[in-house]
């Protein structure tokens, strides 16, 4: 506890606390009772402190996860071809979707017209553009 | 691993794809727990992860050892990646149902359990609405179990100033916490 109290500040003290939280020992009675001149707001930053360290117990890639991740990885690097993007996002996904829908309407309406305006030119040839005799 | 030894890595995976698969073992679980922690979702985890080590393939050859740590790096794409992400999604959230099951069978047990569940993610989504850099230095502190020293090197930034930027994390932290329990 001597070492303890040599830290005299507070952002010592939890920087301390939380070390040794993460070596799986939770300290929080004895650091209250050793720093009282913290004691408003110690406890519950201990408290806090202990939940976070629930909260963000660290969580691991699925197992074919990573290992197809990784193939993928070497068999891009050997090919010396990395692509662009992995499209796994399903907002990308719908916006490519729906941006090559609207390129292909515009397309039709373009083509469309442009076959509209050949067969009425090609229709008025025949009527009236016939030569006369 | 030593310092000369990961710079010696990093420098032979610029053109040996093994030693970039060795570097991608190195760092994918923490890379995907800091990711993981900044979405909530195991499904856009997963995407980021992979963006994440394209990326860096893209670019090791450019890479320029600076005296921190590889994983400062690889962080750096992450974040940048999540940042792209949160900005593309914050019009409109979408819930995995499947993910919500997979949570919901990996937590065997009723009432308490439950409890257990939701203050968790309430207390995940507090902790999603800090600054990145706050986020980052929770995750390595606590997903990683780093000390001060090591995430200033991550971070680039001075042992004592991770010491006041996570004194002031937990503070803010504590009164958003206030704010959203009263």
């Amino acid at each position: 506890m001597v070492t303890m109290r040599q830290n005299n500040s507070l952002v010592d003290v939890l920087t301390m606390y939380t070390d040794r939280l993460n070596e799986g020992r939770d300290m929080a009675a004895e650091v209250v009772r050793t720093f009282p001149e913290y004691a408003p707001d110690l406890a519950a930053l201990l408290d806090l402190t202990r939940r976070l360290k629930a909260a963000l117990m660290p969580v691991k890639p699925a197992l074919a996860f990573r290992q197809a991740l990784r193939a993928n990885l070497l068999v891009a690097r050997h090919a010396k071809l990395v692509p662009h993007i992995t499209i796994r996002n399903p907002f990308r996904r719908q916006r490519i979707v729906l941006i090559s829908a609207a390129i292909g309407s515009v397309v039709s309406v373009v083509v469309g017209v442009i076959a509209a305006q050949v067969i009425r030119n090609r229709t008025a040839d025949r009527t009236h553009g016939l030569p006369s005799a | 691993m030593s310092e000369n030894d990961e710079a010696a890595l990093v420098e032979r995976a610029k053109h040996d794809p093994e030693a970039f698969g060795v570097l991608y073992e190195t760092h994918v679980d923490r890379i995907y727990n800091y990711i993981y922690y900044r979405t909530g979702s195991v499904r856009d985890a997963e995407d980021l992860t992979s963006r994440t080590f394209f990326r860096a393939l893209r670019g090791i050859e450019r890479y320029q050892q600076q005296g921190v740590p590889f994983s400062a790096w690889l962080y750096r794409i992450a974040h940048n990646l999540v940042a792209n992400w949160h900005r593309d999604t914050s019009r409109r959230k979408v819930v995995y149902l499947d993910e919500l099951s997979m949570v919901a069978e990996s937590r065997p047990g009723p009432e308490d359990e439950l409890e257990f569940i939701a203050e968790e993610a309430w207390l995940q989504g507090a902790i999603r609405q800090l600054d990145a850099d706050r986020q980052l230095l929770l995750t390595l502190k606590f997903g990683e179990g780093l000390s001060n020293i090591e995430i200033g090197r991550i971070m680039g930034r001075s042992e004592g100033a991770i010491k006041s930027l996570y004194h002031r994390t937990l503070i803010a932290l504590k009164k958003q916490l206030s704010r959203e329990e009263s």
